[in-house]
């Protein structure tokens, strides 16, 4: 991953359409503007991946067999 | 009411267990009525939360203290009043359940983004919590899916 240094104020291009620019810090927080086209989408990668996450957990039905199994090992877990 | 289940055929469930999500789901802005109904094997119960108008999406869904006893979650002042809430404590968390890999030992819930229901107001929402170190995948079973202890405690 590419990593570069950047003070308040100062930005950055990618390809020749998108500007980011670090708008203001407050502790831990950075708080980033972004110039881009309007067909770009920018999505914060927690709700990309949760996306990701509910499509594939409704896709695992568990039957009867398996949900016995399921229980089977949470009790040995709660020993 | 009769519910189209996903695993079960049809379930019966009081109306009491339908919440409204006026945003859906993430992945799933369209569905806007669900219904969590409890299934119990050997002896556990199980929580599913079910999409009313069709039989997908369905989710499995854990209370997130049954699995990670430490859960301190962090909301974000916007989804407080979303939610119409001023506590946590007002609401019923829950985290939806994925298994990433073969076996059951890999449960993961998703701790970042849990579902919330408001009993009061009957509506639920899926939210993305503020907590740094909570990831969306946390596997209880492989202590996977936080940093050592951390966070800092809500503070309103």
């Amino acid at each position: 991953m590419l990593v570069v240094s950047r003070k308040i104020g100062e930005s950055l291009v990618i390809a020749d359409n998108i500007k980011v620019t670090i708008v203001a810090t407050s502790g831990d927080k950075v708080s980033i503007g972004i110039d881009a086209p309007r067909d770009i989408s920018i999505l914060r990668s927690e709700l990309v991946e949760t996306i990701a996450d509910n499509q594939a957990a409704t896709r695992q039905s568990l039957g009867a067999e398996d949900m016995k199994g399921l229980a089977a090992l949470l009790k040995s877990k709660n020993k | 009411m009769e519910l189209n289940t996903r695993d079960f055929g049809v379930v019966s469930v009081e109306n009491d267990a339908i919440f409204n999500f006026p945003e859906g789901i993430f992945g799933f802005e369209d569905c806007k009525l669900f219904a969590v109904f409890e299934k119990k094997f050997e002896d556990i119960s199980f929580l599913y939360l079910q999409n009313v108008e069709n039989i997908t999406p369905c989710f499995l869904i854990f209370e997130p203290w049954d699995l990670h006893p430490g859960y301190k979650p962090q909301m974000s002042k916007e989804d407080m009043r979303a939610c119409e809430v001023n506590d946590t404590e007002e609401l019923i968390f829950l985290t939806i359940a994925n298994f990433p890999g073969d076996s059951f030992e890999e449960l993961s819930i998703n701790i970042k983004s849990p579902v919330v229901l408001n009993a009061k107001t009957r509506t639920g929402r899926q939210i993305i919590l503020q907590n740094p170190d909570y990831r969306v995948r946390f596997q209880p079973f492989l202590g996977v899916g936080e940093t050592a202890e951390g966070g800092k405690q809500e503070c309103l």
